[in-house]
């Protein structure tokens, strides 16, 4: 569905962010993009929904090259728009419209469909937006404004979902419903996150980015999750002191996911 | 010292510039600035007329309504206005483009965390609205209608201004939280609380009305 070949990124006046990136994505997976804050996963997923375009490599879309050039020919940018969606790490900088109920049928009305109001009204009462239809978007709090946002671009329908650290504004029953969400969606997703006692609930393959902006690893998640190495190398285990009772000592620590309460019976 | 020099000169550039009133010498002076400003010309160039541009028109066309309807219209005082101010904006950025601005403000501290919190905040805002920007173009499967262009306008206007307001407020906390300003000039020295077996409690400091510190009276 999308292949990414020797993706080289920098930002204007910064540093390289993305170095050599070369990765595919399948129709369908359950992706995790794992990495430390600013390896450069908030960048990739802006490349993959074709925002930026990188100075060296190469981007493809089902088989499509995806370009600035590309983008500008209406056909194709319509097409890629809507089969492609983005949710941003800060959802705020999604939301422009008076109301919640015109927020999520912004997408739906500019496809020319018509139903983008009962689109709307279905992706409201499936993310518990219901009341609030009528609410302003930036009278919402965080957790409101991701499930807007997040509304937003499912009411479009797509194929390919881009999610950059979709639960670290969430609370842990939003956080929960989210990953039963994405489990049941159907849809390709490509979740980014460090928070590793999240990341195996959201996927089955893991992509590991590290600090130098170099993909360090690309398989199924437990053997990421199992690597300490890997982990250590992309900054996302650390050294820390623990107490237990009277008792301090030190060790790595991956925070994988357990059921502790399940464990404890 | 160079860049504190280097600081003096272009305030002095400023200055000047605005104590003349020839069109034909600001144009040169443009000219002159845009030879000596090396490779990144065109760079600094750019970002000054786009700093401008929408100021500078607006001024423009409301000059010349203005002076149409009044008759006494001068193309003359036209140029020299817009000249006069891209001059300036081109100064600005070449310098700061040149001279490292903190390097500059060594001599004052307090010109020097001016210099840092406003880096910072600028920093803070070029990201926020790159998101915004990026982000409007992730939701338009089609060109975007103008309504949805001066909503997006306005919803970014309004984070921004939020946003500036929340900084400000959490700046100055963290400032006056690191000792940034002395609420306790003037007033009695700190007292050490005694508590009833005579152990010494937290030092207690008396505070002006009205001021918000991270002290409580025990």
């Amino acid at each position: 569905m999308i292949e990414l070949n020797g993706i080289r990124y920098a930002w204007p006046d910064a540093p390289t962010v993305l170095d050599g990136v070369s990765l595919s994505v399948r129709e369908g997976e359950k992706l995790v993009l794992l990495g430390a804050n600013g390896s450069g996963k908030s960048t990739l997923l802006k490349l993959m929904n074709g925002l930026i375009a990188p100075q060296t490599g190469s981007y493809s879309y089902c088989g499509e090259a995806v370009t600035p050039a590309r983008l500008k020919q209406g056909a194709f940018a319509r097409r890629f728009r809507s089969e492609v969606v983005l949710l941003f790490q800060h959802p705020e900088a999604m939301l422009f419209n008076p109301t919640v109920r015109d927020e999520i049928a912004y997408g739906p009305r500019q496809l020319g469909l018509p139903d983008a109001v009962a689109r709307a009204e279905h992706w409201a009462a499936a993310l518990g937006l219901a009341p609030l239809l009528d609410a302003q978007p930036f009278s919402l709090s965080g957790g409101q404004k991701q499930k807007l946002a997040l509304a937003a671009i499912l009411a479009l329908e797509p194929r390919l979902l881009l999610l950059d650290e979709p639960v670290a504004s969430l609370d842990p029953r939003a956080s929960g419903w989210l990953v039963d969400f994405l489990l049941d969606c159907g849809k390709t997703v490509v979740t980014s996150t460090h928070n590793l006692s999240m990341a195996s609930e959201l996927g089955e393959r893991a992509f590991v980015l590290g600090e130098g902006g170099r993909l360090l690893f690309d398989g199924p998640l437990q053997d990421a999750l199992r690597d300490r190495a890997l982990l250590e190398a992309a900054n996302l285990v650390h050294r820390h002191r623990h107490r237990h009772g009277g008792d301090t000592h030190a060790y790595m620590h991956a925070h994988t996911h357990s059921h502790d309460w399940e464990s404890s019976r | 010292m160079r860049a504190t020099r280097w600081l003096l000169a272009y305030l002095a550039a400023v200055v000047a510039v605005t104590f003349i009133h020839a069109p034909w010498l600001l144009a040169a002076l443009l000219v002159l600035a845009l030879a000596a400003s090396g490779a990144g010309r065109w760079r600094i160039a750019r970002r000054a007329v786009l700093a401008v541009l929408t100021f500078n028109l607006t001024v423009s066309l409301g000059y010349a309504a203005v002076s149409l309807w009044q008759g006494n219209f001068s193309v003359v005082y036209l140029l020299l206005v817009n000249l006069r101010v891209l001059l300036m904006v081109y100064l600005g950025f070449w310098f700061v483009a040149r001279v490292n601005l903190l390097e500059a403000v060594r001599f004052s501290p307090t010109l020097g965390f001016v210099v840092t919190l406003a880096a910072g905040q600028i920093e803070a805002f070029a990201r926020a609205l790159r998101d915004f920007r990026l982000a409007f173009a992730s939701r338009n499967a089609a060109a975007p209608a103008l309504s949805a262009r001066a909503r997006h306008a306005a919803a970014q206007a309004g984070h921004l201004l939020d946003k500036s307001v929340c900084m400000a407020a959490e700046t100055a906390l963290a400032m006056r939280s690191r000792g940034a300003f002395d609420d306790y000039a003037g007033l009695p020295s700190p007292a050490c609380v005694r508590g009833p077996g005579g152990e010494v409690g937290p030092v207690w400091r008396p505070r002006r009305p009205g001021v918000v510190t991270a002290y409580k009276k025990p």
